[in-house]
């Protein structure tokens, strides 16, 4: 005799598996929120990047008008400082500087810049042979270079008087580029 | 659904209890040999033309079977809680039946309850009858959820009150059935078989002689009052012909049992229809459902219901993904709008940024040139001021400037004390000058005096 209990048809229980695709909906939510909030914060960094560059580009377009209308006065005071690249220019300057007023004269210089808060400098000392006017004279042509330098002390012996021929040892800074070498 | 001997009936009511579709088929008299099921074959195809020709909407059927092979019988139980009444009637079973208990389904209505007991039927049926019936039922992809005899079902189309009486006869062509009804319990089932030796005269004549027998009988143990006696005649061949030539053998009141359905034959199938389904383990009701079977329709319902819930979890939790997906694109794509505009403007601002970092390089020289401005101005002025001061008495061999404190040491001679002095005062009295300081000892020759004097220049 056939058992009734038998003829029902004893399936797995659906629940547990609308149960697991319940489980796999709720985490792919909370993945896709996850996802959301990490581009809602992605959009809000690139919109804060987006005014940042807003600004930049007013602040470009100023600076393009800026460096039109101030050209000149721009390649002067950048040239003021010298580069790695261009200190060459400033030792033939500064030499034909010194040439016209002395008699002899060498100088020295490190080509290692030293730091100065925000600043570099090249320390250098100049030893020449020329009476006081010359010196003078020389002194005010090197505040009339296009460079920045700055006289840290003078040592000069006088065979002829204050006025005379004289021996004249002069250390001096010249300020450059920071950085000095563009490499 | 009725089961009968010759004949399958099936009504199927909506949620008013009204028939809305009906359909009945005839079966061959051997496909039940005393109530045994022996052509399952037969029995499946007659039900698989009645579902067709019923086109039913449900799968869930209530069936009734011949009230002969179901077995009646009344009890009291002492008043105990209603939840043990199951348990008792277990035990009672044993002694009501003359079947082990393992070879019966039964169960128990509660008819009446009075201040010491309850007053109960207790029907049962073999297991093999039942257990027959249900295996080709389920084949065919019907859910069974009550069975029971069918004359307990036709009683509850009677409306008779608790201690009256009724006789309830069924006449078919293939036999009829007398029934005694004390309210709503079948309490005795009298068949009366038309056999092929019987004519049909012969066998009018078998029923009309029962039921005189069975009227005389009940009427001498004092069951069948004329005052609250009635007669109820159902089946395939009842008729109003019937009605009142049973009035004039019995002298009661006879009339044809009415239900929805106005034909005659689907009495059963809606007495067992209408009737609420309760489980095996009420008490108010017959069910004689395998209560195993019970236990997998309560499994199943279990099933549905969580399957249900969690389709609906499921759906919500979908809607919700649908809507944080849908807020991820749009967040997706205006992130990736943004990022292409700012890669633009950053290409841009990379492009044009030389005259930024120039003018920025430029502000900073600037600034660098305002601050070391000071700084290019050498002692020229300082020393042009004291080459005015020296007299000519006053020879300078040697001198020194630290720019870092603006002192000056001149190291030379004087011609004369006085010359020295004048210098000196000179310095003293000088705009540039300050803190002019000679040693004592300089001024110890009157003449042709060494001297080393020092100085700061006043900014």
């Amino acid at each position: 005799m056939e058992q009734p209990k038998k003829q029902i048809n004893r399936k797995t229980n659906p629940a547990y598996l609308l149960g697991a695709v319940f489980a796999a909906i709720v985490a792919i939510n909370i993945l896709f929120i996850m996802l959301f909030q990490s581009e809602v914060k992605t959009y809000r960094l690139l919109n804060e990047e987006k005014k940042t560059l807003d600004q930049d580009q007013m602040i470009i377009a100023a600076s393009a008008d800026i460096l039109e209308k101030y050209q000149n006065e721009i390649d002067v005071i950048s040239g003021v400082f010298p580069s790695e690249e261009t200190f060459p220019e400033f030792i033939q300057a500064f030499e034909n500087t010194v040439k016209g007023h002395a008699d002899e004269y060498q100088f020295r210089f490190s080509s290692t810049p030293q730091p100065e808060g925000d600043k570099l400098y090249l320390p250098m000392t100049l030893s020449l042979k020329t009476d006081m006017t010359r010196l003078l004279l020389l002194f005010e042509a090197l505040e009339h270079m296009p460079y920045m330098t700055h006289i840290l002390g003078v040592a000069a012996k006088n065979s002829g008087g204050l006025s005379g021929q004289g021996q004249y040892d002069i250390g001096l800074k010249v300020y450059v580029q920071n950085p000095f070498s563009a490499k | 659904m009725s089961i009968e001997r010759t004949s399958i009936h099936a009504v199927e009511l909506d949620r008013h209890v009204r028939a809305i579709k009906t359909a009945g088929t005839n079966i061959p008299p051997d496909t039940f040999v005393n109530g045994l099921l022996s052509r399952r074959d037969v029995f499946q195809e007659n039900v698989k033309k009645l579902l067709a020709e019923g086109k039913f909407s449900t799968p869930y059927v209530t069936v009734c079977f011949p009230e002969v092979f179901a077995y009646t019988r009344g009890c009291s139980l002492p008043l105990i809680p209603v939840n043990e009444v199951q348990e008792a009637i277990t035990w009672r079973s044993k002694e009501l039946f003359p079947f082990p208990e393992e070879d019966i389904y039964f169960d128990s209505k509660i008819l009446d309850k009075t201040d010491k007991e309850y007053r109960m039927i207790v029907v049962a049926v073999q297991k093999k009858l039942l257990d027959q019936l249900v295996a080709p039922l389920l084949e065919l992809g019907l859910k069974p959820l009550r069975f029971e005899p069918d004359a307990s079902a036709l009683v509850r189309l009677l409306n008779i009150g608790q201690n009256q009486h009724a006789l309830l006869v069924e006449v078919n062509p293939v036999g009829a059935y007398i029934t005694l009804v004390e309210g709503e319990k079948a309490v005795f089932t009298t068949v009366i078989n038309n056999t092929p030796e019987d004519t049909p005269a012969t066998y009018l004549s078998n029923i009309d002689q029962t039921l005189s027998d069975i009227a005389i009988f009940y009427r001498n143990k004092g069951l069948l009052q004329e005052s609250s006696t009635q007669v109820f005649v159902t089946g395939e061949m009842s008729s109003e012909e019937w009605t009142v030539h049973l009035k004039q053998i019995l002298k009661y009141p006879v009339k044809l049992l009415a239900s929805p359905v106005p034909r005659q034959n689907f009495n059963k199938a809606y007495a067992a229809a209408v009737q609420k389904i309760a489980p095996p383990v009420d008490v108010y009701s017959i069910n004689l459902l395998p209560t195993e079977m019970q236990s997998d329709y309560d499994a199943e319902r279990n099933i549905l219901f969580y399957k249900t819930l969690m389709f609906r979890f499921c759906l919500i939790a979908f809607i919700i993904c649908l809507v944080s997906a849908g807020a991820y694109v749009i967040a997706a794509v205006r992130r990736q709008q943004t990022d292409n505009l700012v890669k633009s403007i950053r290409k841009m601002t990379q492009s044009q940024q030389g005259n930024t970092q120039a003018l920025l390089l430029l502000n900073a020289q600037a600034k660098n040139v305002v601050a070391l401005s000071s700084l290019r101005i050498t002692p020229a002025r300082k020393i042009e001021s004291l080459t005015g001061l020296l007299n000519d008495q006053i020879n300078i061999s040697q001198w020194e400037y630290d720019d870092a404190k603006l002192s000056y040491k001149i190291t030379g001679s004087a011609q004369t004390r006085g010359a020295l002095l004048d210098f000196k005062d000179a310095l003293d009295n000088s705009a540039d000058f300050a803190n002019v300081t000679l040693p004592l000892e300089s001024l110890q020759s009157p003449v042709n005096i060494p001297f080393v004097i020092t100085f700061i220049a006043k900014k």
